[in-house]
């Protein structure tokens, strides 16, 4: 036991059979299984853990758990993987854990930036916001050498490799907190018949039951440890009840929806870890009712050095000595304004620690707690307070003087010199309100103890024990009883049985006293630290009062207080208290700080979940996917889509590529999978009436086997899609959308349909899956696709422009439209999705002879700008109605359309709008930037430079041996012929405006 | 993250649903003759307010059926859920009354 | 570009999770196995169910349309009918019921405002089956996949992941291990496959084809 001096002979929940070894800075430490790395290192003497944040003091564990504002450590995996400020009672060590401390350099024992500490007096809050504001400039300077010494522990530097889940889960009844109150809430609830789940955030459930010696506290006559595990098996054996250990209740948010972590691998060692269990799951959680049961935290008192190591809470030091069977010292003092610490020394007691005295602010401690204590020959110090406390790495010892009768001055006379090497302190507790707080709830402020209470629930929550205000044993399980079988019968558990609390055999607590900032001696305050982490004592807090700040948030901002890692969980009540104490009002009129989510950190991983790497969005294919990728495609991601982007072949380079497949699809034939076209089915004796109404154009009037382009507007007359829509039958079309509005447009239709004309009769059906589309084109289409086709006469009168014919294509049924998205004569071939691939096979088996070639999403852009046709989302961006495009025809003025009345606006009507035109660059070589801005000068005059226009879509076009591009220009149809610049970084270039048409102006090809 | 009674579906995760914005705004029909500004208002012009609204819903990856909710936009408690075409439950009186509630 | 010959003779139907190319596995202790189903007849109905005649029209023809929410009617030879929404459902049969089915609601519609839309290669379905099995579903679907919930027969649309899902409980398995079928549109099959295979991991994953 060498490695472990302070560990006690017998006694404690860990495993003494095995030796758990681990490293704290590099130094070999060991420990036992069911230790925490505070635990253990508290067994192996070392209190000097960590410094602080902003005077690097050495500072030591104060508290158990995740409350610690002290005790932060770097848990380190690897050189590049490594996790800052975990709170070294939340780590369960395990063989091969290392540790490193933070905020030291060189070394933990001796460090270099503890000359802030020799300074404070220069440091005070706010000394940045001050000292470095001027002049403004050199912020920029100062900051980032600030910012090298700032900061808690260091980030990761390398990739997350662990793997993260989310999971929703709902149940009747959540109890969050694994304490008593919890597991009677639990057990209430459970035996109820509802659906439970217990959240504890530790690795073991049982809170402050796992804290009681074997000769402790009672319930129904058992050791606490004996009912405790008698609990946990019935609630293991309930099928209604889940149990989550090491699971912390980190947000509540409305309609009772609540996020829990679990870390599931991190107490493993690594070896143990396996790649399919997630390191940690997030759990997202809609509960019907909740139990918060959540506990307290102890508070210290606020006195002079109060925050060397070896100073611990009363209460962790129990729970260290009595869980984990660690003395925390040989020589223990107490210092306490409640009951608490009585608890403590009498346990110090019977372990054999020799106990100094037991110093209480309150004037004449004569509870049964004391009493016993008094009995065992301990000194009890009524009315007297600690004003000094010395030893630099470790308390070495504590000087003691009477308070005078209001605690806010000692009374005049010799003080007591008390050694030690540990000294607990109580300053009374915290009810963790946090998640009441978060679900709105208002907490009140109750004098007699100086804790917030949760007040009255706004949500479906009710609190129980230790959170509640409630600290007694047998208080905590008769609350959680009551609250979880209230919380089953409010759930609509109709099983609900009366809950029947155990006897608890537990000595009565006398009154606490309530003192915020206690005493020095005389004209000596010493240095009191209230919020340990971000090292504010209170001084700062009377400080920042001077300075003018009176709201408690404001305050909060300037000196930092709870503002650290641990959110001021243990040390905001007194700064709430210090603060209305200097101001001379009741602690509730100076109000509370907000509690946000999360309690605890959680980590980015459990946020992201599975998240990151290939399930961030899905990838979308169509069934021709396999013959792209297998014939050299690159893709192009469009919305959720891949593409085929281009076809690479005997690796040429893009372009060469690009204008290849353009170039064959004007002189051969070209073929282009264009399955993603979003596709609706629109059915119904209305649907002609609907459509006249959702697109500009008319569509009652097409014809039985035609189609038509349409265009579809914003109420507000901008363009929001277009498409190609079929007439099947009088009351039936297939309409189609663009790729990326394929939902949108669907949903928006639906909505009108829904709401606004709820008499059309008129059904629809998104389609988009059920069809794979090819897009044949070229002169030579018609005689690949014809041998392959029956029941379709593809004479040209028999099968004119812009009409469909239904018929097999390579024996598969098939609907073919001839459209055209290039100019060019062209069919879109569709067919049911799952025969996409052998059609397409079949056609470029029928086309090879004819040099058909496949064109991907860059080719189809070119040809279609060459053509001047636009894109919606690339000619169009939400600002740009059809008669900007120079599309007047397709505006019907017939009839009303949604959007049509923007269209007369003062705005709309502007002769001067931007306008769709051509631009030929004088370098025909040049390819305009999409985006490029256009302006009227050709060398950038001074600013503010008025903007005419910008490109929005440019490429080399091989057809016309030149580059092109559209562009949106200020009255540009007025401006043909006339000259423009494009704003370049360096330099401007020169172009023509033209018509957007630059192939085949007059159309003759579309018929072949 | 609000729990959503959908008229058709029942209780489900917000996460299903997609907010349309404020209910009950009927499109002109005699469009030609309002003016600009009577236009711009129906349009473009919404309430936000501050506590109780009415506004549409859409199922989106559910039945894709659009209802209409009345929600407090302080507390986000749904006040209502009804279909298209009625009126929400919750009057103004009472609106008024469940806001006051809310920001207690 | 090498490419098998097609031939128009027999055009090969493929359903959207063939191109996984997948193979079957059974390692030892898997508690999840997936399944990629074939393709089988699935026509999408809107109809308001408040026209008696064609409700009758359609009971005739053999067809009950569920009328609570999440509702699934069976009728002969494993065909059912799933309740999508309130004048909507998927009517699924076998695939070579297909032209029948369309002719024979086609014509007991017929008169009655409606659609019937085939929908068979819209989508893609994958079966779940195991203890865990709602364990990896709600890693991505916020529903309640409690037994009281959502018992065998319930079918709901919700989300998988970020992809669109109709989720439907079926009989349980013949060791009584709940069976779930998921089924989302063709191109996010890979997606939704990819996602469940990675999903049930830590349960150990069975893939049968």
């Amino acid at each position: 036991m060498s490695g472990q001096p302070f560990r006690l002979d017998g006694g404690g929940r860990i495993d003494r059979s095995r030796t758990v070894r681990f490293t704290f800075d590099g130094a070999a430490c060991e420990g036992h299984p069911g230790d925490t790395l505070s635990s253990a290192l508290l067994a192996g003497g070392r209190h000097l853990i960590a410094r602080s944040f902003k005077y690097h003091r050495p500072r030591g564990i104060l508290a158990g758990g995740v409350e610690d504002p002290n005790a932060l450590v770097q848990v380190v995996t690897r050189a590049d993987l490594s996790e800052p400020n975990k709170r070294a009672g939340q780590v369960e060590i395990y063989n091969g854990l290392k540790v490193r401390s933070q905020n030291r350099w060189p070394s933990l024992d001796f460090d270099i930036g503890a000359w802030t500490d020799r300074l404070s007096a220069l440091f005070p809050a706010g000394f940045y916001y001050k000292t470095f504001k001027w002049p403004a400039a050199a912020w920029m300077t100062y900051e980032r050498i600030i910012r090298r010494s700032a900061g808690q522990g260091r980030a990761p530097t390398g990739p997350d490799p662990d793997r993260y889940e989310h999971r929703h889960a709902h149940c009747d009844v959540l109890v969050a907190g694994g304490g008593p109150a919890g597991i009677a809430a639990a057990l209430a609830a459970g035996r109820a018949g509802a659906r439970v789940i217990l959240a504890g955030e530790q690795g073991e459930l049982g809170g402050s039951l796992l804290d009681e010696p074997a000769d402790g506290r009672r319930i129904e006559g058992q050791p606490a440890a004996d009912w405790l595990a008698a609990a946990l098996a019935e609630l293991a054996a309930l099928d209604n009840v889940r149990v989550l250990a090491r699971t912390t209740v980190s947000a509540y948010y409305d309609h009772n929806f609540l996020v829990l972590l679990e870390r599931v691998t991190d107490h493993l060692a690594p070896a143990d870890r396996t790649a399919a269990l997630p390191r940690q799951r997030l759990w997202k959680l809609r509960a019907r009712r909740v139990v918060l049961a959540t506990g307290a935290v102890e508070r210290p008192l606020v006195f002079p050095d109060n925050d060397r190591p070896g100073i611990l809470l009363a209460g962790s030091m129990r729970r260290y000595l009595n869980r984990y069977a660690v003395a925390p010292g040989r020589r223990v003092a107490l210092f306490t304004s409640n009951d608490t610490a009585y608890r403590t020394a009498l346990d110090l007691i019977a372990a054999g620690v020799t106990v100094g005295a037991v110093v209480d602010t309150r004037p004449a401690p004569d509870g049964p707690l004391a009493r016993q204590v008094r009995d065992a020959g301990v000194a009890v110090m009524g009315g007297s307070t600690v004003v000094r406390t010395s030893g630099r790495r470790r308390i070495d010892g504590i000087e003691v003087m009477r308070l005078a009768a209001d605690g806010r001055s000692v009374e005049p006379g010799l003080s007591t010199q008390i050694g030690c090497d540990a000294l607990a302190v109580s300053g009374g507790w915290n009810p963790l309100i946090g998640l009441h707080a978060q679900a709105r709830g208002r907490p009140v402020y109750d004098p007699d103890t100086g804790a917030f209470l949760p007040g009255e629930p706004v949500a479906a929550e009710r609190s129980a024990g230790g959170c509640r205000g409630t600290l007694s044993l047998g208080g905590a399980l008769a609350e959680g009883f009551v609250a979880g079988a209230d919380a089953a019968r409010d759930a609509g558990c109709a099983g609900a049985v009366p809950p029947k609390p155990p006897i608890v055999a537990e000595e009565a607590e006398a009154p606490p006293r309530v003192l915020w900032r206690l005493p020095g001696r005389h004209g000596r305050p010493g240095r009191a630290f209230v919020d340990y982490q971000s090292d504010v004592t209170d001084k700062d807090l009377k400080l920042a009062l001077r300075e003018g700040y009176r709201s408690v948030e404001h305050v909060k901002r300037y000196t930092t207080a709870g503002m650290g890692v641990d959110q001021g969980k243990i040390g905001n009540v007194n700064v709430l208290g210090v603060v209305a104490d200097a101001l001379g009002v009741p602690v509730p009129e100076i109000g509370v700080t907000t509690f946000r989510q999360p309690y605890t950190p959680v980590t980015f991983g459990a946020i992201a979940g599975r998240g990151p790497g290939r399930f961030l969005d899905p990838v979308r294919t169509t069934p021709m996917h396999a013959w792209h990728a297998a014939n050299g495609a690159e893709f192009e991601n469009v919305g959720q889509w891949k593409r085929a982007w281009f076809y690479r072949r005997d690796g040429e380079s893009m372009a060469r590529a690009v204008n290849r497949e353009v170039a064959a699809a004007r002189a051969g034939a070209g073929i282009l999978d264009a399955s993603t076209l979003g596709k609706i089915d629109v059915r119904g004796p209305d649907a002609a009436t609907f459509l006249d109404r959702v697109y500009t154009n008319m569509f009652s009037t097409l014809k039985v086997g035609r189609a038509r382009y349409g265009f579809m507007l914003g109420e507000d007359g901008m363009v929001m899609d277009d498409g190609v829509t079929a007439r099947l039958a009088d009351d039936h079309f297939h309409m189609t959308t663009t790729t990326g509005g394929a939902a949108s447009v669907l949903t928006w239709l639906e909505s009108w349909l829904q709401t606004e004309w709820p008499e059309l009769k008129v059904y629809l059906t998104s389609v988009t899956e059920q069809w794979a589309v090819m897009s044949l084109c070229g002169p030579m289409s018609r005689q690949i696709l014809a041998p392959l086709t029956e029941g379709i006469d593809f004479d040209g009168d028999a099968f004119p422009f812009m009409s469909f014919r239904d018929g097999t294509v390579a024996g598969v049924p098939a609907r073919v439209f001839r459209i055209s998205f290039t100019g060019e004569l062209s069919y879109e071939v569709n067919v049911p999705a799952a025969y996409g691939l052998a059609v397409w096979q079949a056609l470029m088996a029928a086309g090879r002879p004819h040099g058909l070639t496949p064109y991907g999403t860059e080719a189809m852009h070119v040809l279609r700008a060459e053509k001047g046709f636009i894109i919606v989302g690339q000619e169009t961006d939400g600002t740009v109605t059809p008669i900007d495009l120079g599309m007047d025809w397709i505006v019907s003025k017939k009839k009303d359309f949604i959007g049509r009345r923007s269209l007369f606006r003062s705005d709309t009507v502007r002769t001067d709008r931007k306008q769709l035109v051509g631009l030929l660059t004088d370098e025909p070589g040049h390819v305009l930037e999409e985006g490029a801005q256009l302006i009227d000068e050709a060398t950038v005059p001074r600013p503010p430079v008025a903007m005419r226009g910008h490109v929005t879509s440019s490429y080399h076009s091989p057809n016309l041996g030149r580059s092109i591009a559209l562009a949106l220009v200020e009255d540009g149809r007025a401006r043909m012929g006339g000259r423009i610049y494009a704003a370049l970084a360096d330099r401007t270039v020169p172009a023509t405006i033209v018509s957007p048409v630059f192939y085949d102006p007059e159309g003759k090809r579309q018929d072949g | 993250m609000m729990l959503i009674e959908c008229p058709w579906c029942g209780p489900r995760d917000q996460s299903e649903f997609r907010c349309g914005g404020e209910a009950h705004i009927v499109r002109p029909t005699d469009s030609e003759g309002m003016s600009d500004a009577e236009w711009a208002d129906y349009v473009f012009m919404r309430k936000n307010p501050k506590g109780i609204h009415h506004e549409r819903w859409f199922h989106a990856h559910g039945c894709r059926r659009w209802f209409n909710m009345t929600r407090d936009t302080v507390s986000d408690r749904i006040l209502a859920v009804y279909k298209v075409g009625e009126t929400s439950p919750v009057g103004d009186g009472a609106a008024a009354e469940a806001g006051a509630e809310a920001s207690k | 570009m090498a490419e098998p010959a097609a031939t128009t003779q027999t055009p090969v139907r493929r359903a959207a999770l063939d191109a996984l190319g997948l193979t079957a596995a059974a390692p030892a202790g898997a508690q999840v196995t997936l399944r990629a189903l074939a393709d089988v007849c699935r026509l999408n109905l809107r109809l308001d169910a408040g026209i008696g005649a064609a409700v009758a029209a359609l009971a005739a023809a053999g067809w009950t349309l569920p009328t609570t929410a999440g509702g699934v009617a069976k009728a002969a030879d494993g065909r059912r009918a799933l309740w999508l929404g309130p004048d909507e459902w998927l009517l699924l049969a076998p695939l070579d019921a297909r032209e029948a089915m369309l002719s024979a609601l086609g014509s007991a519609l017929a008169g009655h405002h409606h659609a019937l839309v085939d929908l068979t290669d819209n989508y893609a379905g994958i079966e779940i089956a195991g203890r865990p099995a709602a364990d990896v579903l709600a890693k991505g679907c916020p529903l309640d996949l409690d037994e009281r919930a959502f018992p065998s027969g319930r079918v709901a649309q919700s989300l998988l992941g970020k992809a669109d899902m109709i989720l439907e409980r079926r009989p349980d398995g013949a060791d009584g291990v709940p069976v779930y079928q998921v089924t989302v549109r063709r191109s996010f099959a890979r997606y939704a496959w990819d996602w469940l295979a990675d999903g049930a991991l830590e349960f150990g994953l069975a893939v049968a084809v």
